[in-house]
Formats: structure tokens, sequence, C-alpha cells
């Protein structure tokens, strides 16, 4: 064989290894490699801080911003425990974490398989993997939404203080919810395009312990 | 609650303060807005619109020209490559409706580039492509001692293979290298690197490469 042969079988590659290697963006270890000693220390500080936190959850009325959703558990909900909704973690928190994570992916001949993926800890990071994996670069994630059937308890009028802890009690059941640029409807069509949805799910699976997954597609 | 109380710790710790953020990261958007001007580049070329090749250069060209630059080591030769593939680019399309659109006008760049250098190559020593070229010799043996050679069509197929069971960054790196024909200077500033690790890295690829043929028996 000589090189030219060579040279021109890798001119006939997929066109999908051309794009991803067009789109491929250096990964945080790359950006972050001279601080990543002392971000290591901060969020192992923030861990730690945040596991003393979560015995005693309460947020004050007012700093609670969120929408009925919550942050993930950092317990079990079936203990019923309290958690905060959303703002004690800082986002700063998870986003130098990284991890690998199988990222789930559907073969040319309709089966699901998977590779081991260094990810940074992010639904938008993972999913970027996802879509890459599966050569689908054109979908983008739009929002993502962990929930349980929790709910705020409401301090009770006229109690005295003006600043009244409000609680929020987990639920039992956990969703993940997903929604994905309008894009993703040109492959949810057939086989493949179930099979694209359980590798979702099963990638988002290796990381969230979710009970009902819910996918929706923007109009 | 007492500590007794305190669940076990769940994996989707790192992720907890993400998760209720609007995930429209930069990006994202950015292939977004970059696919809608491919479908809008390709609406043109199927209304036989000749804004069509202007969109398409201002999208890709520089893209393009460093592609056959890569080649054939000549920006008058380069810039002649170019036109000749948007000229394809017009001809086929339609009826194809490429996508990705950028990889496939690549494509084309490329193919039309290697014939003017395999035409030229006697006076045109040097380029980057043929010291990229230069660097498989090791892992493919010469012609008189192939017993069966296989068509490039199957060997593309195993090359994909192989460049399935790479991670991402040396995906970018041998794709790079290899398809692109990008210089190690540039292929480490791409990928946020040093050159001597991008020369470290294909070293170990190119070794990988020549069990992987082996081991499937493509003589080398």
């Amino acid at each position: 064989m000589s090189t030219k042969i060579f040279s021109e079988a890798i001119g006939l590659i997929s066109l999908t290894h051309v794009e991803r290697a067009l789109t491929y963006r250096p990964g945080r270890r790359q950006r972050l490699t001279r601080w990543a000693a002392m971000a290591a220390c901060m969020v192992l500080i923030a861990a730690a801080g945040f596991t003393f936190a979560q015995k005693s959850i309460t947020l004050r009325p007012g700093n609670s911003k969120d929408d009925g959703s919550i942050t993930p558990p950092h317990g079990d909900p079936d203990n019923g425990e309290n958690i905060t909704p959303g703002s004690e973690g800082s986002d700063s928190e998870g986003t130098l974490e990284t991890t690998d994570l199988d990222i789930y992916y559907v073969t040319k001949d309709n089966k699901i398989k998977s590779r081991s993926m260094e990810t940074a800890c992010a639904p938008n990071d993972i999913f970027g993997k996802w879509a890459d994996l599966n050569n689908i670069p054109d979908v983008s994630l739009v929002d993502s939404v962990y929930d349980s059937d929790g709910e705020e308890e409401t301090p009770k009028p006229g109690s005295g203080t003006k600043e009244e802890p409000v609680t929020y009690h987990i639920g039992t059941h956990f969703t993940f919810t997903l929604t994905l640029s309008c894009e993703f409807s040109r492959y949810t069509e057939g086989r493949r395009g179930k099979l694209l949805v359980k590798s979702l799910e099963k990638t988002f699976a290796g990381y969230l312990d979710f009970d009902e997954f819910i996918l929706v597609v923007e109009d | 609650m007492t500590s007794d109380n305190v669940p076990r710790a769940k994996k989707t710790d790192a992720v907890t303060a993400k998760l209720q953020t609007k995930l429209l990261p930069g990006a994202t958007l950015k292939e977004v807005i970059h696919l809608t001007d491919d479908e809008k580049i390709i609406a043109l070329f199927f209304e036989r619109s000749e804004q069509a090749i202007r969109e398409l250069d201002l999208a890709y060209g520089k893209l393009c020209h460093q592609l056959a630059n890569n080649i054939v080591n000549n920006r008058q030769d380069a810039e002649e490559c170019v036109n000749d593939a948007y000229l394809g680019a017009w001809n086929t399309i339609p009826p194809a409706r490429p996508n990705p659109l950028r990889a496939y006008i690549c494509k084309i760049v490329r193919n039309i580039s290697l014939k003017l250098y395999h035409k030229k190559r006697a006076a045109k020593r040097g380029s980057i492509y043929e010291t990229a070229i230069d660097e498989l010799e090791d892992c493919i043996s010469a012609p008189d001692t192939v017993e069966s050679e296989i068509e490039a069509r199957e060997l593309a197929n195993i090359i994909e293979d192989f460049l399935d069971t790479l991670n991402e960054e040396n995906h970018t790196i041998f794709i790079r290298r290899y398809w692109f024909f990008d210089s190690y200077a540039v292929i480490a500033q791409r990928v946020g690197i040093s050159e001597k690790n991008v020369s470290v890295r294909l070293t170990r690829m190119r070794r990988k490469l020549k069990t992987y043929l082996s081991e499937r028996e493509v003589v080398i």
C-alpha cells in the first residue's frame, strides 16, 4: 500500500468525522491548567460547606427564585429530606469538575453503544458530547430541570419573626426534563429516533438519579 | 435531622448548581447560527443565485484557502483550487443538499487541491501535505511488499473505525493533521496544547494505527 492510497482513503471517511474535528473546542482542562490546583481546593472547600449545610436546609423568604424546580438532591429523597431550592450551591461550584462518563450513541446499524469520555459536570457539556457522538451537532440543549414532587412549607402567618424560614420538603419521585431545540425533531422518526432518545436517557442516567425522563422538543 | 438521617451522597452532587440554569451556552448558539447560515446558503444554491457563492466564500472561504494552501503550498494555486471547488459546489447543489456544508466544501477543496498537487508534484516540494504523508511511511509498507492491497473504500472504513477509538482531542489532532494537513503549530493552537505534545501524540497515534492495521490484516 502506498501513502497515496492512504491519503485517498482518509479522504473518503465520513464527513461527520471532519465536522467533528472542525467543531472541536478545547476542554476546560487545557484552559484551566494553571489554576487547576487552586480550583480543586476551592471545590473541596465548597463541597464540604455544602455537605454541612444540607443538615439544616432552610431558605429565607425572598431568596427563593425558583419556579418550583429544585437543585438535585444531595441526599436520598426517600428520607423526605428538606433541600434548598437552588440558590445555596453557587454556579461556580460545579463548573470545574470533570468526570469520566459513559456517553451512549446509536451506531449506523441501529445499536446503542457507549464510550467513556471525560466531560465537565454540567448538562450542556454532557449533552454536547452526546450530540457530537450521535452526529447531530445542530441540536442544542435549551433547558434542563431536575425536579421532584416535593413542596414548600409556607410559614404560618403571625408567627412573630419577620424572616420566617421557608422549608422545602423534597419529594420521592424525581423527574429530569430536557428541552432540546427544534432541530431534534428531524431525528426523532423511526427506530433510530427512539434509540437516540434512549441513548440520551441512558447517558444522563449515568449521571443523575431520576425516576422519570421527560424530553421536550421546541416547536 | 440527625446525622443518621443524612442520606447517602448521590453522584449528582457535582452538577447540582448548574441544573437550574437556563442552558443556551455560546458555543451551542454559535452552532445553531452556523446551521441556519448553511441552510440559507443551500437555499441560495437551489435558487441558482450567485449570491450563494459569495455567502459560501464569506462563511468558509478562509478555511478553504488554508486547506488548499496546506496542500499546494502556493497562494495562487490555492485560490484556483478554491474557486474550482465553488464551481464544483455550484454544479452539485442541487440536487445534493449537503449536511454539513462546511465539511462538504472542504472535501471538494481537498480533492481538487490534491489533484493539482500531484499534477505539479515535481515542481512543488516541501508542502505540509507532503511532510504529513511522509510521516505515515513508517506504518504503511512499500507497494512491492503488499500481498493484497485493499481498496481505498475498505481502508476508509477501517480508518473510520480507528478514529472511533480515539478520544475527541486525539481525533481532532489526527484529522487536522492528515485530512486538513495543518501544521503542528496550527494544531497546537487549536487544541490548546504545545507543539511538542502534538508531535508526541501523533507519533503514538501512528504507532497505534500501525497495530490497528496489522490486526486487520492490512499488510504493513
